[in-house]
């Protein structure tokens, strides 16, 4: 009564001058006791998780013969100068599409492998960003002497010689270039394995289903959180872990700096680095191979360099959280209890050479809390994937 | 509701509206009138989003620069807005995108003959 009063009085005195705030549709009441009108505003701004935003500069983005084409070559040993190396190779279905390491014990990498559930939301890949579509990532793992090492030349020519890859990518991009051009027809590959890539969706979990509980007003369906999951839930949200992790997919897609030491290497510029990277990138969204230039210039344009970029990584999604360990860019937390465990107290945590978030504060969580934000996390994990999209075409 | 009172006291220096999402803001010194809207209105949480706005009085001679920071955070966007004339007179700050839920500080730095004036207004992101 008082709050609405205060508000009340100020709304009064101020009319017109609350135009820009963002009003919404009215609340629905939750109709469970333990969550207050603001926290159901928050909890349902988390769900659901629509389709993946569409990609403008991949024209075969949601085709299925390019999906195909793209399983096809995520699997493929072939497409690796020793011939020991596929995508799947560090994106394995089985690990959450990671590696389930730190970092890698086989390849000499600094980062942690990310995930690709969800990967097709994402504004910005890798850790640093530094390519701005799904397709251009793709591509540089192929042509990384650390990873695959191996030549966008010989890639072409694999397809070609191939009947099975020939007649995937003939179906969907037209006749196969016989000259030697490979910088379109490799570009293409990209744009498959990205289009396969975009069918990994997470979306699908108990917090979803619990969601739809609250909105509709269902025990049934809120009966799908735990106890111990929603009191995590309570917990998340009291802490703030949306302001990086918001929206639907659980993260904002863009870059902080929380400080924590390195594994391997040093700091690193990261963010700071990843955007002019994304820049040059000539199979980025403005350039030649772009299928609608103008909007790749529209996301690219606009980037700036700031002070603060230096060190920053992207934040990750938090759906599917559970298979997709070890955590951070390098690892450096096994396990999610010892992701809790930093927030809460920030044991570790080094001064920043860039810009640390400033708003980062130990959580002193209980730990019964602690637990409880664990099996939060853990019930944003989605058990519908098509089982056909995680192992090679048959 | 907090976010609610967050902008109601936020916005009580000076500012107002007429018609509906457009925002009225004085500068600083009271020597402009910036009356703004965004595209789309409201501002969308960590989506792309344009702002629209005439200063009063105008002057063909006027710079402006547009901006945003969250002052909690003490870190403001990932981008750095463009701003052009339009047609008809009025401004546009295209490139726009507030990442993060929480309160942001919008800026319109208005500079005219070697001196420089703020419109500020904030914006609470749920």
């Amino acid at each position: 009564m008082k709050r609405a009063l205060f508000v009340a009085l100020f709304a009064g005195a101020l009319a017109g001058a609350l135009l820009f705030m963002r009003t919404g549709p009215a609340r629905p009441a939750s109709g469970f006791e333990e969550f207050t009108a603001e926290e159901v505003e928050a909890i349902l701004s988390h769900s659901p998780l629509g389709p993946p935003p569409p990609d403008p500069t991949n024209a075969v983005a949601d085709q299925p013969g390019a999906a195909r084409l793209g399983q096809m070559v995520f699997f493929d040993k072939r497409f690796s100068r020793e011939g020991t190396v596929s995508c799947a190779t560090c994106h394995d279905p089985a690990k959450g599409f990671g590696d389930g390491e730190a970092l890698s014990t086989r390849f000499p990498l600094d980062r942690n492998v990310p995930t690709l559930w969800n990967t097709a939301y994402n504004r910005w890949w890798f850790w640093d960003g530094r390519a701005d579509s799904a397709w251009s990532q793709a591509l540089q793992p192929l042509e990384n002497p650390r990873e695959h090492g191996f030549r966008r030349e010989h890639a072409v020519r694999l397809v070609r010689a191939d009947a099975r890859l020939r007649g995937a990518y003939e179906a969907v991009f037209g006749p196969m270039p016989e000259g030697p051009e490979a910088d379109r027809p490799f570009a293409n590959l990209g744009k498959a394995v990205a289009a396969y890539e975009r069918k990994l969706l997470s979306r699908r979990s108990a917090f979803d289903v619990f969601a739809e509980g609250v909105r509709a007003r269902d025990p049934a369906k809120a009966g799908a959180l735990s106890a111990e999951a929603r009191q995590g839930l309570k917990v998340f949200l009291r802490a703030q872990c949306r302001s990086c992790h918001g929206g639907p997919n659980f993260t904002d897609g863009e870059f902080h700096d929380l400080g924590i030491a390195p594994l391997r290497g040093g700091p690193a510029p990261s963010r700071h680095a990843g955007i002019a990277l994304a820049k040059a990138d000539p199979f980025n969204g403005k350039g030649a191979f772009s299928d609608r230039p103008g909007a790749g210039a529209a996301k690219l344009d606009f980037l700036a360099v700031r002070p603060e970029s230096w060190g920053q990584v992207k934040t990750p999604t938090l759906r599917n959280v559970a298979k997709t360990g070890p955590y951070m860019h390098q690892g450096q937390f096994a396990t999610l209890r010892a992701v809790v465990r930093f927030y809460s107290t920030m044991d570790g945590r080094i001064a920043s050479a860039g810009h640390a978030e400033a708003i980062l504060a130990p959580l002193r969580l209980a730990p019964t809390e602690a637990a409880a934000l664990v099996a939060f996390l853990e019930s944003l994990t989605d058990e519908s994937a098509d089982a056909g999209l995680l192992k090679p075409v048959e | 509701m907090r976010g609610a009172c967050a902008a109601v006291l936020a916005l009580a220096a000076g500012c107002g509206g007429s018609e509906a999402g457009e925002r009225r803001i004085a500068s600083n010194l009271g020597t402009y009138t910036v009356s703004l809207r965004s595209i789309p209105h409201p501002i969308p949480a960590n989506e792309p989003f344009e702002l629209v706005f005439r200063v009063a009085p105008d002057a063909p001679d006027l710079a402006v620069e547009v901006d945003a920071r969250m002052p909690q955070h003490f870190h403001g966007m990932n981008r750095v807005p463009r701003v052009s004339r339009r047609p008809d007179g009025s401004f546009r700050a295209e490139g726009m995108l507030l990442h993060m839920s929480g309160r942001w500080e919008l800026t319109i730095d208005i500079s005219q003959g070697g001196r420089t004036e703020r419109a500020q207004t904030d914006v609470e992101l749920p």
